[in-house]
């Protein structure tokens, strides 16, 4: 069996498994939810916030790399696009509530999504690496420059603790508003892109992406207009990336321009590929990993940038596409292969 | 035979650089007639079945489909009117079942791509046609197979059932039984033109095996040097002596 994509085939079979792991999904989902209360760790819970709001980028990054097959260096224009747009639509309109906000940076993200796409979809592989990642520039560049005087150049700008449906969460204890609200929130976004994402990449939708990833000819010659869907592919992938950006905006409390920098989209890239790009989890562990990785590299050595790059080089040259999530997984199938065997 | 033709080519040429690969060909293909297209390497087969599918541009000439000018239409939306081809080396999708792919292929004729939330292979209507038309070309026994692992004779047959699945109103076939065993041949061109006959699909087939030709074919039009050297029943094309001359004996 293929660790690419789960496969159809026997029915019975994908239902049993996806009541396998609807449920393991489910005691995950409430292990964690409960983890912050118990634990009131606030370093890991702070961690544990970070990883999932980068675990929601990488997961909209893998839609253009993993489904649709292209290689985006500029995602780090849509990451960014919603760290701004939360602190530019609270800074400037006055919103406050931190649904809108999302909502808004998805929108926005979304916006800036179908720009770079339509500008850039009719290439391929490095074209479209170095497109994506010059026009993601452009918007570091006016970010850098302040522009129209909102971005305050690299000082940065401040993001205050928004409201959450009117109820003034901002005004709880730093602690307690980490603990039991804002963790939790980036929990549930993370579960809702999860849910949302294993449909929509399962449904017709994903299956023509697959089909533009695998044969563009065949793709067109079967009706689709493969520049179009490759669009729609950079639009979604973007508004759950500025979803991930926004959540992160909030979390850190102050962003600068570097969130929009190439080295941005390399960290996204790096994730997914660590995580496995053939996979649909893998994105979420490499998120996990890299985050990790880094925290405990930067408390060993100052060289650990070269740690991470012997990591990832190590992971690509041995599991490609799979990623660790993929080799995991072929792991325990290995195992339980063999047990049935015997 | 149909009084209108779906298809119909006037005066149609295609330059690359100072060769003219094909200089003028005006034919027309019905909805119910098998057409071979014969001729010598380089006679111009392949690039006028590339023009007509829009898989390159015309320098000059028009292609009618369906009484209207199709000359610069998209391939896409050729494809979405009924003007559907198959590879001669086989366009499938690797890393995916023979499954998807064909499922791929009935989903995208009914225009379904953009449904968001309905997991494919619990889409029953697409899920049983799908096994269906693998039944219909001896496919199910692959079904779950990724076909990159394929023998080359059965990505062919999928191939031409991908294409076969758009239900199209003429289907061009680029040597569709090249690779093929020679004793399936015959079993994948009578899969295909049952097929066809039932469901009004107009044939139109590039093939360098004349028994092929001679045994499918209600028509036949030879093609040498860019130019239709003969356009008529299989016999009359046969019999004729330039077609002996040029194509028969040049040992295609």
């Amino acid at each position: 069996m293929s660790t690419r994509l789960p496969t159809f085939g026997n029915v019975e079979l994908t239902e049993t498994l996806q009541d396998w792991r609807l449920l393991s999904g489910i005691v995950l989902f409430v292990v964690l939810a409960l983890y912050p209360g118990i634990t009131l760790n606030a370093y890991h819970t702070r961690l544990l916030t970070w990883i999932m709001c980068f675990a929601i980028a990488a997961m909209g990054f893998n839609i253009v790399l993993g489904y649709t097959g292209l290689l985006s260096f500029g995602h780090a224009a849509f990451f960014g696009t919603g760290m701004y747009t939360v602190v530019l639509v609270m800074g400037q309109a006055g919103i406050n509530d931190l649904v809108v906000l999302l909502l808004l940076a998805m929108i926005m993200s979304g916006i800036v999504g179908a720009i770079i796409g339509a500008l850039s979809v009719k290439t391929h592989e490095i074209y479209f690496a170095l497109l994506t990642l010059a026009l993601a520039q452009l918007l570091y560049i006016l970010a850098v420059r302040d522009i129209g005087g909102l971005t305050r150049g690299t000082d940065g700008i401040g993001v205050s603790r928004p409201d959450f449906f009117g109820i003034p969460v901002s005004e709880l204890s730093a602690q307690i508003y980490l603990l039991g609200f804002y963790y939790h929130v980036v929990l549930v976004a993370l579960a809702a892109t999860i849910v949302l994402l294993w449909f929509v990449l399962r449904s017709p939708f994903g299956l023509t992406l697959k089909m533009i990833r695998e044969n563009e000819t065949r793709a067109e010659m079967t009706g689709v207009p493969v520049l179009r869907y490759r669009v729609y592919s950079m639009i979604l992938s973007a508004m759950i990336v500025g979803l991930g950006g926004a959540l992160y905006a909030v979390l850190i409390g102050h962003i600068t321009p570097e969130y929009l920098d190439w080295t941005m989209s390399g960290e996204i890239v790096f994730m997914a590929l660590l995580g496995g790009i053939g996979t649909f989890f893998g994105p979420v562990i490499g998120a996990g990993g890299f985050i990790m990785l880094q925290e405990l590299a930067l408390s060993y050595t100052e060289y650990w940038h070269f740690t991470m790059g012997l990591v990832l080089f190590v992971v690509v040259l041995t599991l490609r596409e799979n990623g660790i999530w993929g080799g995991a997984k072929t792991l325990v199938e290995m195992i339980t292969d063999r047990r049935g065997e015997q | 035979m149909s009084t209108e033709p779906i298809l119909k080519t006037e005066n149609v040429r295609k330059d690359f650089g100072s060769i003219v690969a094909v200089d003028g060909v005006s034919v027309e293909f019905y909805d119910d007639e098998i057409v071979g297209i014969i001729g010598p390497n380089g006679a111009g087969k392949t690039t006028f079945t590339n023009l007509i599918s829009g898989a390159l541009p015309l320098t000059d000439g028009t292609i009618v489909f369906d009484g209207e000018d199709i000359s610069s239409l998209q391939k896409y939306k050729r494809v979405r009117r009924g003007l559907v081809r198959s590879f001669q080396i086989p366009q499938i999708y690797d890393e995916m079942t023979v499954f998807e792919n064909m499922q791929a292929s009935v989903l995208s004729r009914k225009q379904e791509n953009n449904r968001l939330f309905m997991p494919t292979n619990r889409d029953s209507a697409s899920v049983s046609e799908t096994e269906r038309l693998l039944e219909l070309f001896n496919l199910e026994a692959h079904a779950d197979d990724h076909t990159e692992h394929l023998p080359h004779g059965v990505r062919k047959v999928l191939d031409v059932a991908m294409s076969f699945a758009l239900e199209p109103e003429i289907m061009i076939l680029d040597e569709p039984t090249s690779g093929v065993g020679s004793r399936e041949k015959n079993a994948v061109m009578e899969t295909i033109t049952e097929a066809a006959v039932e469901q009004h699909i107009g044939l139109i087939f590039i093939e360098h095996d004349m028994e092929l030709i001679r045994d499918y074919s209600d028509r036949i039009i030879a093609l040498h040097e860019g130019r239709v050297l003969a356009d008529d029943d299989v016999a009359a094309v046969m019999e004729s002596e330039e077609v002996n001359q040029f194509i028969l004996e040049g040992g295609v």
